[in-house]
């Protein structure tokens, strides 16, 4: 099984490599928040880069944005070019062929991030170099793996789920951004309505009882349990033979 | 007893109202060329994705290299290759890596998996080219690939859904030449769709044709011939008059004419006694050439038992 999920694997690398048959456009995707994360921010804030939590943001902004903008060919783009029903018809077992996208899309997304925040450090140490070199904070650094590991998972799991019963690339994409904005559009929500239905007292003591450190172990929860969630449900919507969509 | 490597048992695929297949018994024996012939959207592609599990049958069931295709297919597309509708070649990735990525998928060992692919390669004149993008390719070339794919795992049945469609005239003799080759000397059995009636008839040792899903006819070529086609005289010569033509429409004997230039194809009912028509012309002034017996090509056994168009 492992040497099938890296054959599937070695099929995807190519492919993403070159985006739409499009070295250059492969490139773009990579090198602009490579320039932007990697580059530009860190100059701007310099030290504290290395314990604020800027590093954390970048590090779940950096995956949503290149997993999203690539997981959406991976069932849907092999249909749309004709490619699927060959796939399935190859002795490729069904979870080798969606633990292989999987894990491609993650790679990608973690290993681009991890390198993003490796650039940022030595940006910042050459900016401000004390004769050591400077490393994150322990905790930040736990943080930049775990959540940008979560959110990478997260993102192409759900880009997964939904692009195996897309028909079209512009089809998934377009559901994977819906799907992507809408805990943002519900948190925005909760925040105006939350008034409405507690008194102000309950919120407050809520609040209060809540430190940085519980919301992020929730946040990193709620993750972990999306992930988990969405994994199950594309492993049970990958049936080959509901995928040839007549 | 010959085994059988595709047993078809009522076999029925219903897409939402549609009928797909209607109840398609078949039985295609191992190691020959089967040809599975039908107007477009009879059936055929459906059929190939039931017996690979990429479908499944709504009743019925078909069984595949001694498979149940339903639950067994992972075995079926293990020993089985497969050219479907489209050709399905990766055309961000090179030739080479295209079928890289398959030899690798059906587990051939590293040094194997190479000699293979140069062989296949060269052998359907594609290996100078095996660095290119493959989406550069013409589609005869990537038809070529496609036909490589198939064959790169040795499989023991290979399905081609009209393996010589956008070939040309060479490459399709070529691959046929292969095609024949792979049958007759390794023992593989090949399930074939094809709209190419030369095809059928120069490579198939048995056909069946469907229509709206069902089976309308199953023999040997020869069969479905005379299955369709009363005996046929074709006749060359000059002086085919209309006088000569309409004396000749007239025998009690004669089917039909049909004529074209200075040939003459003239159905005619069984026992006919060819010499006397032949004299008959002959008084009506034609100056016979060459006289053929001859029997419909599967051209027209294909018209015939499908009703004549191709929807």
């Amino acid at each position: 099984m492992i040497e099938d999920i890296l054959t599937v694997m070695w099929k995807e690398g190519k492919g993403l490599l070159r985006y739409n048959n499009n070295r250059w456009k492969s490139v773009a995707i990579l090198l602009t928040p490579l320039a932007l994360f990697g580059i530009i921010f860190p100059i701007q804030f310099r030290h504290q880069w290395l314990t604020s939590g800027w590093s954390v943001a970048v590090a779940v902004i950096t995956p949503l944005l290149l997993i999203s903008s690539t997981i959406a060919e991976s069932f849907a783009g092999e249909r749309e070019r004709h490619t699927l029903e060959t796939l399935l018809a190859s002795r490729l077992p069904d979870r080798a062929i969606l633990f292989g996208k999987l894990l491609m899309s993650i790679t990608f997304g973690w290993g681009m991030t991890l390198f993003l925040l490796l650039v940022s450090l030595v940006v910042v140490n050459i900016l401000e170099w004390t004769g050591v070199f400077q490393i994150y904070q322990t905790s930040i650094l736990w943080l930049d793996l775990a959540a940008s590991l979560l959110m990478s998972g997260m993102v192409a799991n759900l880009g997964l789920l939904i692009s195996l019963r897309a028909p079209t690339v512009q089809n998934a994409a377009q559901t994977i951004m819906l799907m992507l904005f809408m805990p943002f559009l519900v948190l925005q929500a909760g925040v105006f309505l939350l008034p409405t239905f507690l008194p102000e007292e309950s919120i407050q003591a809520m609040l209060g009882y809540m430190n940085a450190a519980t919301i992020v172990q929730i946040l990193l929860s709620l993750l972990l349990a999306a992930n988990i969630g969405l994994l199950l449900g594309a492993m049970a919507r990958f049936k080959r033979s509901k995928l040839i969509l007549i | 007893m010959a085994k059988n490597a595709i047993v078809m048992d009522k076999l029925t695929k219903d897409f939402e109202s549609v009928r797909a297949l209607d109840n398609l018994s078949l039985e295609v024996p191992e190691g020959i060329v089967f040809g599975f012939l039908g107007p477009n959207g009879a059936g055929k592609t459906t059929t190939i994705r039931l017996m690979m599990g990429l479908l499944e049958p709504t009743s019925g069931h078909v069984e595949v290299l001694g498979y149940k295709a339903q639950n067994e297919s992972h075995r079926v597309r293990a020993q089985a290759g497969a050219l479907l509708e489209h050709c399905g070649i990766y055309e961000q990735m090179s030739a080479e890596d295209n079928l890289e990525f398959y030899g690798r998928a059906f587990r051939m060992p590293v040094a194997e998996r190479r000699l293979r692919i140069q062989e296949l390669l060269t052998h359907l004149g594609l290996w100078e080219r095996r660095k290119d993008s493959a989406g550069s390719w013409s589609r005869g070339m990537k038809q070529k690939l496609a036909l490589a794919r198939a064959l790169l795992h040795r499989p023991r049945l290979l399905l081609l859904d009209e393996p010589t469609a956008g070939l040309d005239v060479r490459a399709a003799v070529a691959i046929r030449e292969d095609l024949e080759s792979l049958a007759a000397h390794e023992h593989v059995t090949i399930f074939l769709t094809t709209h190419n009636m030369t095809d059928t008839e120069r490579l198939c040792q048995q056909v069946a044709i469907i229509r709206d899903g069902s089976l309308v006819a199953h023999g040997t070529p020869h069969e479905l011939q005379a299955m369709v086609g009363s005996p046929r005289v074709e006749i060359t010569g000059r002086g085919f008059t209309k006088a000569a033509i309409e004396l000749l429409s007239a025998h009690p004997n004669v089917d039909g004419v049909i004529r074209q230039n200075n040939h003459l194809a003239i159905d005619l009912v069984a026992g006919t006694d060819v010499a006397a028509l032949v004299s008959c012309l002959v008084d009506a002034g034609v100056h016979v050439e060459e006289v053929r017996r001859g029997q419909p090509g599967m051209e027209e056994v294909f018209l015939a038992l499908t009703g004549g168009k191709d929807d």
